[in-house]
């Protein structure tokens, strides 16, 4: 037996259901420039009240009299891909990866730079040319001598420049990786009080619903976190999310595990290195953080420690000092330095016993005689020592200077030599200018790889933000013909209302009354 | 796929960005005009952009080394051109004086005419370009000729760097023969231990006056067959040595030696007044009939007018060259050395000993008594006790190996050396210091003196080191007071010679030991000095070096305190104290410690020269023939005079070959100026294609970026697209 008034149940709750469909409708639409919005629905489902258990008004025979009981909703459910969430989350930290390192080697190209200033190739080639005027004149010809040891001066200045700029560039990264783990550390304890939110409301929800306001801002915070490292995460029963950074669990649902990154003292170690709460150090494979890494610590051939095999600002920092200090020992070779020190061209300027790009300069006793290097040792037979002097010929009654310039012409064929080895670890064998050449190049290619990668990575970037909304953002004529849909279902509701009341208005006052 | 608000808007801000991004790009390509701003933007343009470069660079600076050495070869062409004008006249001259008979006057005339135009070619061959002289080789004297004129003011001898010009056959033993080269970009390369460019490497921009103008004489030194020498016939040779030409007429004798001290006895005779006047050295004959005279050319002819004399076999062609000529320089102490020596037919295998002895006279001595006896092991003696093959002990051609009647060859590496400048007799004496001040306090230092290890110890003040080193020395020893900044001390014996010291590593430190250093001492002897005589010592101290002019006396301390004199001149003093001093015996020391050299030179001084008559050395320097024919004229030896015509036309076409040689080497240059600038050219483009913006191509597509960019933002009202809400109602 049917109960009488079954239909108009029915249709209140129709009409509960439509009003709902348009409230989500409603939001959607609100909410379709939210970042990290994800649109909702209303899952529903036919009503069916089975009568099995409360047989009281029902026919045994059939279940007739329950049947038709309209339409009721589940929840509100959101609409994701988790697949394309975590391949958005991986091409995202390559993206940001190279993102920095092309931030920081375009900086040291800047500094490096060869085409748009006068660069070391071009005070090299003016010290060579300094060289070469002075050998086509006397020995003693001390103005084209000062010349010559100008250019010198003004070569060692670049490289004291460049050693100096290359210093900044590196403490400003490093200062810039310190703030980036501050942040890294101040996200996850936002997002471990998520966590904690997420499940005392996840507890009002029926099974299979939950906050989606708040999983989309956990979302948000995930995306976030994806740039700074290989991230995984997954989500609990309770509404909660997991999360590891390079293999190791820094959110543990409501607990934050091991959540604190550190950074090891740069001045003290000298390198950029950091690590977990638990001890472990923090290995990445990708993202910024790691970016950061390989761009301080990367010593390429001349890592040693906590450096990497990477070309970063240590290697180019190596790469001058290697530079400065062959420069400096073939020359002060060339000119007989090793049997009298006084005879080097180029020193250190402080207490170090090599030179680099930050201490060399022209020795003291080029600087104050110039013509040094026009000067050749010979032996004195007569007080027994070795002396230097324009030429083994000159003429002691006279002073008379001979016109060989031979020492000069010896020192620039240094230049010439391409087989001198630029570093102890092989990393290259050629001249002077050869290496110039090699380090811009190594400069150049290895920006042009990480910008090859980096555009790669954009290109899926996007696609899979394209791929994402696909799935996740509202889309405006959707949202309309649903209004339109849903308005229409309310109306039909109503009318149906309507009519079961004309349906018992007959029952009651028009039955038994034919005719009137 | 579903085409959401939010897909749209970030796709239309994606490509506007990027478009935006390629615009600026462009727009910068095209402000910079360059094609990328850096080597990331295109490695491998960059790559290639800086071998451009630095090629271009190269390119420059050889064009700008061209220039330099075009310069010289320019100024050098044009003053050849100006000596063969010269020579022309020198010709003409010569030819208008000997062509008609003139009287005195005239030729007197013609004489300072040709003496004028030596000294003008002299000053062409002075030239002075950007500071250095075109034709002084590698020195930078600014006058490498110049004349010497005989005591009535006459021009007498060209000197090339003080050397006559005749004195060497070959230009490249003159001072400063060495070429000054510049880097053409031919590859340089450079000897190791030398220094010096490989010639065909670099470009020569200097000139070796004496290749130009020409060296050495026709004749050469007089070497007489003694075997031809017969008894009791007559002969008669004229001898010149120097200039002075002498006939000597003597009787042959049956034994060689015999004949040997007639010659030498008929040539002091001969040449006493001007060994007396100090013109020339006096000639000898040695055992091998060499005829020489230290310092000076001598050739020998048979008397053509002496009608009953015999002849005689003499050879001039310099039978004594340095060829086979005992290098004692190159010898090792106490090394046995083996030559191979060839006289006529006969090869022999020669061992002998370098000796070893202190003194360098007794061991050249003994090193040549060795080789001699070795000598006539091999090859004996005449009949009349001779050497077939012997060595030359006379000072002029000492070490050279002869034999007479045949040709001795010598298969080994002995080289040439030259001979000494004898003046006042020199002697050094080496000696070894230990340098106190370069002692550390505490540190325990062994050196071996005399062979015999000493340990002492470095104290606070070097006169603490100076008491503990005499406290260890060994009985017999004596230290000397310490000297200069150094402090440095040497050791002497009982007998006041000086002790070797050396090194030793200290074994119980890692100290480096103390190295000794060397000091030097010279003696002038005092007894081989000619009372009268002026001499000039070289003294070397403070890298300064002077010549010390004194005249020497009878009395020993007046000679020593004119030498004094000259050295306070020199030198000067520190105080009251003299830098340089000479004591009693000669020993010259610096006060201060430092070393000083002394060498010797003589100066001759110029009494009353009588030339009798001229020699007939024919000069191969034009400069040199022109004062030797403007002297013949003046003395009316007009047959030599016309010698002289055949040989300015010769020397006259030699000038010419040196002139298209230098003409070459002008072309050579502007081949390569030429090369360089077309190469500089191509670089440049290929700079251009590398680095300079396509500017057609790039404002094109700038234009074609600006035109998209606007197009785009168009659009940009009805990016956000028209949904079903504009319409229902």
């Amino acid at each position: 037996m049917r109960p009488t008034f079954l239909g108009f149940e029915t249709q209140k709750r129709t009409l509960m259901i439509a009003q709902k469909n348009q409230d989500i409708v409603g939001n959607n639409i609100s909410n379709i420039n939210t970042p990290g919005y994800t649109r909702q629905r209303v899952d529903m489902y036919s009503m069916y009240v089975s009568g099995l258990g409360e047989p009281r008004w029902s026919s045994k025979s059939n279940m007739l009299s329950m049947q038709g009981q309209g339409v009721n909703a589940y929840g509100v459910s959101q609409i994701r891909d988790t697949y394309i969430d975590k391949r958005y989350r991986e091409n995202v930290s390559l993206e940001a990866e190279t993102d920095k390192k092309i931030d920081i080697l375009g900086d040291i190209e800047d500094i490096l730079d060869n085409f748009e200033s006068d660069g070391l190739q071009y005070k090299t080639q003016e010290f060579w040319n300094a060289l070469q005027d002075y050998s086509e004149e006397k020995p003693d010809s001390s103005e084209v001598a000062t010349i010559t040891v100008n250019a010198a001066v003004n070569l060692c200045r670049l490289l004291n420049d460049y050693s100096g700029q290359l210093k900044q560039v590196e403490d400003t990264y490093v200062n810039e990786l310190n703030d980036n783990v501050e942040y890294v550390n101040k996200l996850l304890g936002e997002m471990q009080q998520l966590n904690v939110r997420i499940e005392k409301e996840k507890f009002h929800y029926a099974e299979g619903y939950g906050p989606n306001e708040l999983y989309d801002q956990m979302n948000l915070y995930i995306d976030e976190l994806a740039t700074y490292g290989e991230i995984t995460f997954n989500q609990n029963s309770n509404g909660t999310f997991d999360v590891s950074m390079g293999g190791v669990k820094i959110l543990d649902g409501i607990e934050q595990k091991n959540s604190r990154i550190f950074m090891k003292d740069y001045d003290q170690y000298g390198t950029a290195e950091l690590y977990f709460e638990n001890g472990q150090d923090v290995l990445l494979t990708r993202g910024t953080l790691k970016a950061y890494q390989d761009m301080i610590n990367g010593n390429g051939v001349y890592a040693a420690g906590g450096q990497n095999s990477n070309y970063g600002i240590a290697y180019f920092k190596s790469a001058i000092n290697i530079f400065a200090r062959t420069v400096a020992d073939t020359l002060n070779k060339a000119n007989g330095a090793d049997e009298d020190p006084s005879r080097a061209m180029f020193t250190p300027s402080t207490d170090d016993a090599l030179i680099t790009a930050g201490n060399i300069q022209v020795s003291d006793s080029w600087r104050e005689d110039p013509t040094m290097i026009g000067k050749v040792r010979h032996f004195n037979e007569m007080t027994g020592m070795y002396e230097y002097g324009y030429d083994e010929k000159r003429d002691e009654v006279t002073g008379i200077v001979n016109l060989q310039n031979t020492n000069v012409k010896y020192l620039f064929s240094q230049f010439d030599n391409s087989n001198i080895e630029f570093g102890n670890c092989h990393d290259f064998k050629g001249s002077y200018f050869e290496y110039i050449s090699f380090i811009s190049n190594r400069l150049g290619q290895t920006i042009e790889y990480e910008t090859s990668r980096n555009e790669t990575a954009k290109i899926t970037v996007d696609e899979l933000l394209d791929a994402r909304d696909d799935v996740s953002a509202p889309q405006m004529d959707e949202e309309g013909i649903n209004m339109l849909n849903y308005t229409k279902w309310y109306n039909a509701s109503s009318r149906m209302l309507t009519t079961l009341d004309d349906m018992l208005d007959k029952l009651i006052n028009g039955t038994g009354r034919v005719g009137l | 796929m579903r085409i959401t608000n939010s897909t749209i808007l970030r796709g239309y801000n994606r490509d506007l960005n990027r478009l935006m991004t390629m615009k600026s790009q462009c727009q910068n390509r095209i402000t910079t005009a360059r094609k990328f701003s850096r080597a990331s933007e295109a490695p491998l343009s960059a790559a290639k952009a800086l071998n451009v470069r630095r090629s271009l660079y190269n390119s420059a600076q050889y064009k700008e080394n061209l220039s330099v050495a075009d310069k010289f070869y320019t100024e050098a062409e044009t003053s050849l051109l100006q000596v063969s004008e010269k020579m022309a006249t020198v010709r003409e001259t010569l030819v208008a004086a000997c062509n008609t008979t003139k009287d005195t006057q005239d030729y007197a005339i013609y004489s300072e005419q040709l003496e004028t135009i030596a000294k003008e070619l002299c000053s062409i061959f002075n030239t002075d370009t950007a500071g250095r002289a075109i034709f002084g080789g590698e020195s930078d004297d600014s006058m490498p000729f110049t004349i010497e004129e005989d005591s009535y003011g006459n021009l007498n001898t060209v000197c090339y760097h003080g050397i006559p010009v005749n004195a060497l056959d070959d230009p490249s033993s003159f001072p400063y023969s060495t070429p000054v080269t510049v880097d053409i970009g031919l590859g340089m390369s450079l000897d190791e231990n030398t220094l010096q460019a490989d010639p065909q490497s670099v470009l020569d921009i200097s000139f070796n006056g004496a290749k130009i103008t020409g060296c050495g004489a026709e004749k050469g030194t007089a070497d007489i067959d003694l075997n031809t020498i017969k008894p009791d016939r007559k002969y008669c040779i004229d001898v010149y040595a120097g200039n002075i030409k002498k006939t000597i007429e003597f009787t042959g004798k049956a034994k060689r030696a015999d004949n040997v001290a007639e010659i030498n006895s008929k040539l002091q005779d001969a040449f006493k007044k001007e060994v007396a006047y100090d013109k020339i050295k006096q000639p000898t004959v040695d055992e091998n009939g060499v005829i020489y005279s230290e310092g000076s050319l001598v050739n020998a002819v048979n008397n053509e007018y002496h009608k009953t004399a015999e002849k005689l076999t003499i050879d001039n062609d310099a039978g004594y060259t340095d060829k086979f000529k005992l290098n004692f320089a190159a010898l090792e102490d106490n090394k046995e050395y083996s030559i191979d020596v060839t006289m006529g037919s006969i090869t022999k295998s020669v061992s002998f000993r370098a000796d070893g002895d202190a003194d360098p006279e007794t061991r050249e001595n003994n090193t040549i008594a060795n080789l001699q006896a070795a000598l006539d092991d091999a090859f004996g003696k005449d009949s009349d006790g001779n050497h077939l093959v012997s060595v030359s002990t006379n000072p002029v051609t000492k070490g050279c190996l002869s034999a007479e009647g045949a040709k001795v060859t010598v298969k080994d590496t002995l080289k040439i050396t030259g001979t000494d400048v004898n003046g006042a007799a020199v002697k050094s004496t080496h000696y070894d210091q230990i340098d106190l001040v370069k002692l550390n306090n505490g540190t325990t230092y062994t050196v071996k003196i005399n062979g015999t290890a000493v340990q002492f110890q470095g104290g606070a003040t070097t006169t603490d080191t100076l008491n503990n080193l005499k406290a260890a020395l060994p009985s017999g020893l004596t230290l000397s007071e310490p000297m200069g900044s150094t402090k440095a001390v040497n050791i002497t014996n009982a007998s006041g010679d000086f002790v070797t010291i050396s090194e030793v590593q200290n074994p119980a430190s890692t100290q480096t030991a103390i190295k000794p250093t060397k000091g030097a001492k010279y003696t002038v002897d005092l007894n081989s000095l000619s009372d009268g005589k002026e001499y000039s010592l070289k003294v070397v101290y403070n890298n300064k070096a002077k010549l010390i002019n004194f005249t020497a006396s009878a009395d020993k301390d007046q000679t020593v305190s004119s030498i004094q004199g000259a050295l306070v001149t020199a030198f000067g003093r520190d105080g009251l104290q003299n830098n340089v001093t000479i004591d009693g015996d000669g020993v010259v020391t610096a006060y201060n410690g430092d070393p000083v050299s002394v060498t010797s030179m003589l100066v001759g001084k110029e009494d009353d020269p009588e030339i009798t008559q001229r020699d007939v050395i024919y000069s191969n320097n034009y400069i040199q023939l022109t004062i030797d024919a403007a002297r013949a004229l003046r003395e009316g030896d007009i047959d030599y005079a016309n010698g002289c015509i055949d040989r300015i036309v010769s020397s006259n076409e030699h000038l010419l070959v040196q002139i298209a040689d230098l003409g070459c080497n002008e072309d050579f240059i502007d081949f390569n100026i030429e090369k360089l600038t077309t190469r500089e050219t191509n670089l440049a483009e290929r700079q251009n294609e590398l680095e300079v913006t396509d500017a057609e191509k790039e404002i094109t597509l700038w234009k074609t970026y600006e035109a998209l960019y606007n197009a785009c933002l168009q659009m940009s009202s009805s990016v956000v697209p028209n949904s079903i809400f504009n319409y229902i109602k």
